[in-house]
């Protein structure tokens, strides 16, 4: 694992071992990848019933706020404040240093966003984005794709730790999104 | 140490390019977002027509198996070709241009209209900043 500069000084993104690309770069192309999407949304018809709406909307609604994140993150620069920009959605149940709770891009009429950005807040504004994904069970246990994520997660904490970044129990450790409102 | 610094430390020294390939997706999201919903319908095609394939699709659009499932991904910019042959392929209509409707939006209210007249009148001396174009229709006549 190695860690990519996304914006100097506030924002990384890990590259892992076995990947030709960063993880953000990887997780665009997903994100545009319509079969991708698909494929995510077939493994998860019980959360897009309890959204409901049906997987070709879903898929829809999918990329387009990708794009609306891909935007937002452009914007940010070296002197923006990234805990305007990632919002915290965890309040994890069984870890305290894992925190969950609900976020969403804003002026969802129909549902909320399902896009997650992973990342670990190593402090106030400093971030490093592990992975991402479409998130349509409640707990990330629950589908393949979200406990992906869930160890990729672990896995860059416990790097972390194992290279001397410090024992760094107050790392924020879980979902964020980014979302439109500031 | 400050966690900068050590972080930096386990860094690559390459630097990201996530900020063409976002940009890149910004700025061609217009027609990327067409081609998007194109393969989110062929997709929901083929999962509802069990006896046809991917490979059947190739067939009838007369491309190989590998571009059918790049134009699935979404990202492919498609000709007008390959959107007819789609159209043909699986009895969707994808492109549903409505002369009219098109019409009106190009109505002198809609649209800067080109002072034709007021080119014409500068033609001795004709050069980029004569054609211009102007919102006063009245002033063409």
């Amino acid at each position: 694992m190695v860690f990519e500069e996304i914006i100097p000084g506030k924002l990384w993104a890990v590259k892992y071992d076995g990947d030709e690309d960063n993880i953000l770069n990887i997780v665009m192309e997903r994100m545009m990848d319509t079969s991708w999407a698909r494929s995510i949304c077939e493994k998860n018809e019980e959360g897009l019933r309890y959204h409901g709406v049906d997987i070709e909307t879903a898929i829809d609604d999918t990329q387009e706020d990708a794009i609306n994140i891909f935007n937002k993150l452009l914007s940010v620069e070296e002197n923006s404040d990234l805990d305007k920009l990632f919002w915290n959605l965890s309040k994890y149940v069984n870890d305290p240093i894992l925190q969950r709770s609900k976020g969403f891009l804003e002026k969802r009429k129909r549902h909320k966003s399902w896009i997650r950005i992973y990342a670990v807040k190593l402090e106030s504004g400093k971030y490093i984005i592990t992975g991402g994904t479409i998130k349509l069970v409640k707990d990330m246990r629950d589908a393949e794709n979200t406990q992906i994520e869930l160890d990729h997660l672990n896995q860059c904490r416990e790097y972390l730790k194992s290279n001397g970044a410090g024992d760094y129990d107050s790392f924020i450790f879980g979902e964020f999104t980014i979302t439109n409102q500031q | 140490m400050n966690i900068v610094e050590k972080i930096n430390g386990l860094s690559s020294s390459k630097p990201s390019n996530w900020r063409e390939k976002a940009e890149w997706i910004i700025n061609n999201k217009n027609w990327l977002r067409y081609s998007q919903k194109i393969a989110n319908v062929v997709l929901s095609a083929l999962s509802l027509k069990k006896d046809f394939t991917q490979k059947d699709l190739a067939e009838k659009l007369d491309v190989t198996p590998q571009y059918v499932s790049k134009l699935l991904k979404g990202q492919e910019n498609l000709t007008l070709k390959t959107i007819a042959g789609l159209e043909d392929a699986l009895g969707v209509q994808f492109l549903n241009i409505n002369i009219h409707a098109a019409k009106e939006q190009l109505a002198p209210s809609n649209v800067f209209q080109f002072d034709f007249a007021k080119a014409v009148k500068s033609d001795s001396k004709l050069n980029n900043d004569n054609m211009c174009y102007t919102e006063d229709n009245n002033e063409a006549a």
